[in-house]
């Protein structure tokens, strides 16, 4: 079977283990406990046909990501980078931290991720998308589950 | 080759040593930390999925060291927080992975604890700049954020940061929690965020000391001495006459644990001398022991705690990280004088 490292970054609080469990065990907490370091778990996919095993990478939030050590995007296919849709900060920060990650994994496909979209309405939703200069992939929520599986979907079919 | 060799006098827990084969099987390990006898597959990548993932990239990685740092697996046999270490060694003309694994849970569990209070700060922090200038007339911002949290409760998350501080987060000391921790409650926020963003610093440096292993011969009272004048630190160290003028130890450990002892500072340095007493004595595992004495004289305990609560948790990070070298530190309360003692064995050659 192929198998494939995906990585889940961003600052913290945005929601990268929260997005993981929802992933990995379909579960959510509303308690904010914070990740050090890494923790990798897998799940096993069927994607057009073909059996693929994720290794998801749950990496601890940093303010500045080249602090983060280097060794844990050795090999990357996939980087997932979340933001939170109601802290501002979280997406000011996107577009030097992503073109930071393109340049260490050269390969690797990238996906941008708006999360906590249960926290916001309709309106107040099109406002902040508006408001983020970058392309966003995928607008998630891990609380209600909306949009993970397809997340993890759409990212291993471009891994194919 | 074997890999059974005697651990390191520094380290008497926590440290194990696995040499696997290109197909990541086990071929030698000293087992102090789990017992790979009792792995249940020929490869131990099919049992964990971080090497899963990673091993192939060790091998082929063009470092012959590579570290990570703060891992946790999902195995019941590894449970908590460690520092992995590859290192690629070539054997009778075939590759093999060294992996050292560092059991650094109570510290790790004491840097999350500090993470999270940073974090949480910066987010609180967040919030109320956003206050003022508010995206959205609605106040979804902080409606979950917070929820069982320190901040949890908007006004009083001061009280809550230091109560579970104080009484459960942090392995604090007996004279502590006696004080009545509810009235301690002007706590600067920011002041508190950047020492313990030091803090945060000063472990990782610390931990990673701690793996290299560089014996040499110290001359403890010039180095103390300055480490007091680079701290400005008003300080009067006295050593007992049968400490040696130099001993034979881990340079990088000692000098790591002499700049956290003598570099801390406490926001409201007090004006009056702290003293320091370094003394040596045999210890019951056979080698010596070097004793470090803080007196500290305190006018007032609660104005103490009230400003130092990012001196607390170091004093608390500290224990958790002596313990690594089995030392000991502790502390007690004396007629206004707070006494801190560390305990630290030095194996003697
Ligand atoms: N309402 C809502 N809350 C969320 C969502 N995702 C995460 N949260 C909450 O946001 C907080 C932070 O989530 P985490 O998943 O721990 O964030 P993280 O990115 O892993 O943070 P670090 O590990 O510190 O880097 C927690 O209180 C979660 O319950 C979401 O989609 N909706
Ligand atoms: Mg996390």
């Amino acid at each position: 079977m192929i198998s494939k490292k995906i990585i889940l970054t961003g600052s913290f609080g945005v929601g990268k283990t929260s997005i993981f469990n929802q992933f990995i065990f379909q579960k959510f907490s509303d308690k904010y406990l914070t990740t050090i370091g890494v923790k990798v778990n897998k799940k096993t996919m069927n994607v057009k046909g073909q059996e693929l095993s994720l290794l998801v990478w749950d990496i601890a939030g940093e303010v500045t990501q080249d602090k983060v050590p280097t060794s844990y995007f050795l090999g990357a296919s996939g980087i997932i980078y979340v933001m939170d849709l109601s802290r501002p900060l979280t997406f000011d920060k996107a577009e030097e931290d992503t073109k930071y990650l393109k340049n260490l994994i050269p390969g690797a496909k990238l996906k941008l991720v708006g999360n906590k979209k249960d926290l916001l309405t309709e309106s107040e939703l099109a406002e902040t998308v508006a408001n983020i200069k970058l392309p966003i992939d995928s607008i998630t929520s891990a609380k209600t589950g909306e949009n993970i599986l397809e997340l993890f979907t759409s990212l291993a079919e471009d891994l194919i | 080759m074997t890999i059974n060799r005697p651990k390191r006098d520094w380290k008497l827990c926590g440290h194990q040593v696995i040499l696997l084969d290109e197909q990541g099987r086990v071929c030698e390990s000293c087992d102090t930390i789990f017992d790979t006898k009792k792995l249940i597959s020929d490869s131990i990548c099919s049992q964990i999925c971080f090497l899963e993932s990673e091993f192939e990239v060790i091998l082929n990685s063009s470092a012959r060291k590579i570290t990570f740092e703060k891992m946790q697996t999902e195995c019941n046999f590894l449970p908590g927080y460690y520092d992995f270490t590859f290192c690629k060694q070539e054997i009778n003309k075939k590759p093999y992975v060294i992996w050292e694994i560092y059991d650094h849970t109570k510290v790790y569990e004491q840097y999350i604890n500090v993470q999270q209070i940073t974090n949480e700060l910066d987010i609180h922090q967040e919030f109320q700049n956003r206050k003022s200038k508010p995206l959205f007339p609605d106040s979804f911002l902080t409606k979950n954020f917070f929820q069982s949290s320190y901040l949890s409760k908007d006004k009083t998350y001061q009280s809550y940061l230091i109560d579970d501080l104080i009484r459960s987060k942090f392995d604090v000391f007996d004279l502590m929690v006696e004080q009545d921790v509810n009235q301690i409650l002007q706590l600067n926020p920011s002041d508190l965020k950047e020492s313990l963003k030091i803090l945060i610093n000063e472990i990782s440096t610390f931990l990673k000391h701690i793996k290299q292993n560089q014996e040499d011969w110290i001359d403890m009272r010039s180095m103390c001495q300055a480490y007091c004048l680079s701290a400005k630190r008003k300080m009067d160290v006295v050593f007992d006459p049968d400490v040696p003028q130099k001993v034979f130890t881990d340079a990088n450990i000692i000098r790591q644990l002499v700049a956290l002892l003598c570099g801390e500072k406490s926001n409201n340095l007090n004006s009056k001398l702290t003293k320091m007493n370094v003394s040596y004595c045999e210890s019951i595992l056979g080698g010596r022991n070097l004793v470090f004495c803080f007196q500290e004289p305190v006018d007032d305990i609660k104005a103490f705690l009230n400003s130092s609560a990012d001196r607390v948790i170091k004093l608390s990070v500290l224990k958790s990280l002596l313990s690594l070298l089995s030392g000991t530190l502790s502390s007690e309360y004396l007629e206004d004088d707070l006494i801190f003692s560390v305990s630290l064995t030095i194996p003697v050659k």
